[in-house]
């Protein structure tokens, strides 16, 4: 098992803060979701790792030793990203001998055959790809890398619902036959909750959460009913979130949810909600929390 | 595909339950092999560790059994066992649920035994 360390990182654009004293441990053989709202700084925090971005205090060590300025621990991870890396008008064929050459372990074969099966043309030139395709290409970089720490960020932007489909299919194949740590970046939180054995969770720029996926899910029920007997029972709980409707009440606390009694409803094991409601609920105001 | 996502439990609860409904409907019968860790990842787009998290669950039980290097079966009284352990379990799930539901509709007891009666027959 190798163990990629993130220690103390914190990171400013100008005056504002994006990442604060940032610490996690990622280890090979688990798949984490990494989610946060918008401009919570995930993103940026794999680009950190990768030494793509600049940062003001903290290090990134894989297996005990620094990656910074060591090309062979960098090789060890490959991140898929949005950003355009190469120019528009080379083609995909030469994006793929490119990876070859820079990571000896990418499976060119493998890369040749996923593009054959989602329908891409690997003599089409980067720019002239659509969104989905310009998505999918680089998750089949990622996907053929055989990298160690493979990170995705955001792998099924602009992809429609039948291409996701294939694309989880592959990462759930993938990450079973490779053993290497895959952390994927996303907002499609429902689709990923399957996947992903262990969740991390951004928040104002620092990690609110990092959890087993199932210890998360058994750990946090929401109650909901009248509001008065949901006050009663949240009394003696840890209540993390609360939304009103009317005389309606809905509160997320820690617990199980065989201490719910009578008359009230309980769910457990949304993550979606679940992170809804750790992150604050939605932005408009319409919902209070405490 | 898609594990049903009705029910609140956990991940590997979910596919459990699956496996188990198949051995019941006879979709894997007895001493068949069911699919391996990987084909079962794949189609339902699950962390192979949470599927093998189900399959060993299921082989400590022993409604499964692993032949080594060459995969998982169904063992033999497995749709047996699995009715019996869902026994106790039914009245909780299903009967207690029903009756808080009929309570929530006003229905009688008499009306809600009448109606059991009429589905016992029709379905």
């Amino acid at each position: 098992m190798s163990k990629l360390s993130v220690m103390n990182v914190a990171k400013r654009f100008g005056r504002k803060k994006v990442l604060e004293r940032v610490d996690l441990e990622l280890e090979t053989g688990h798949c984490y979701a990494l989610l946060g709202r918008n401009g919570a700084g995930k993103s940026t925090l794999l680009q950190i790792i990768l030494q793509n971005c600049s940062y003001q205090s903290g290090k990134i060590l894989l297996d005990g030793r620094p990656v910074r300025n060591d090309d062979r621990q960098m090789r060890r991870m490959f991140c898929m990203s949005d950003r355009a890396v190469y120019p528009a008008d080379f083609r995909l064929k030469t994006i793929f001998a490119m990876t070859k050459a820079m990571y000896p372990g990418f499976d060119l074969p493998y890369a040749q055959q996923l593009a054959a099966r989602w329908g891409l043309d690997t003599n089409m030139r980067v720019g002239r790809l659509s969104t989905g395709y310009n998505t999918l290409y680089k998750v089949i970089l990622a996907l053929a890398s055989n990298a160690e720490f493979v990170f995705f960020d955001e792998p099924v932007l602009g992809i429609d619902v039948n291409q996701r489909e294939a694309v989880y299919r592959e990462l759930a194949g993938r990450f079973a036959q490779t053993d290497a740590c895959f952390v994927i970046s996303t907002h499609l939180i429902e689709e990923m909750q399957n996947l992903a054995d262990r969740v991390i969770i951004l928040h104002e720029g620092r990690i609110m959460m990092a959890a087993d996926t199932d210890e998360l899910l058994d750990g946090y029920i929401t109650v909901s009913g009248p509001a008065e007997a949901v006050e009663r029972f949240a009394a003696d709980h840890t209540v993390l979130h609360t939304e009103n409707m009317s005389v309606f009440r809905t509160v997320l606390v820690k617990g199980s949810s065989d201490m719910v009694p009578e008359g009230l409803h309980c769910e457990s094991g949304d993550l979606q909600k679940l992170f809804y409601c750790l992150t604050g609920g939605a932005p408009d105001g319409a919902e209070e929390s405490r | 595909m898609e594990l049903t996502t009705n029910s609140d439990k956990l991940i590997y609860l979910r596919l459990k339950e699956w496996v188990e409904d198949a051995i019941l409907a006879g979709t894997f019968p007895e001493d068949s092999q069911i699919p391996s860790v990987a084909e079962l990842s794949v189609s339902f787009k699950m962390n192979h560790i949470t599927v093998l998290k189900s399959i060993n669950l299921l082989s400590d039980e022993g409604v499964l059994y692993k032949k080594r290097g060459i995969g998982t079966f169904v063992s033999a009284g497995a749709k047996e066992q699995i009715r019996e352990q869902r026994y106790g379990g039914f009245y909780r799930k299903y009967v207690a649920e029903m009756i808080r539901e009929a309570k929530k509709l006003g229905i009688s007891k008499d009306a809600l035994l009448q109606m059991a009666e009429k589905g016992y027959d029709d379905e």
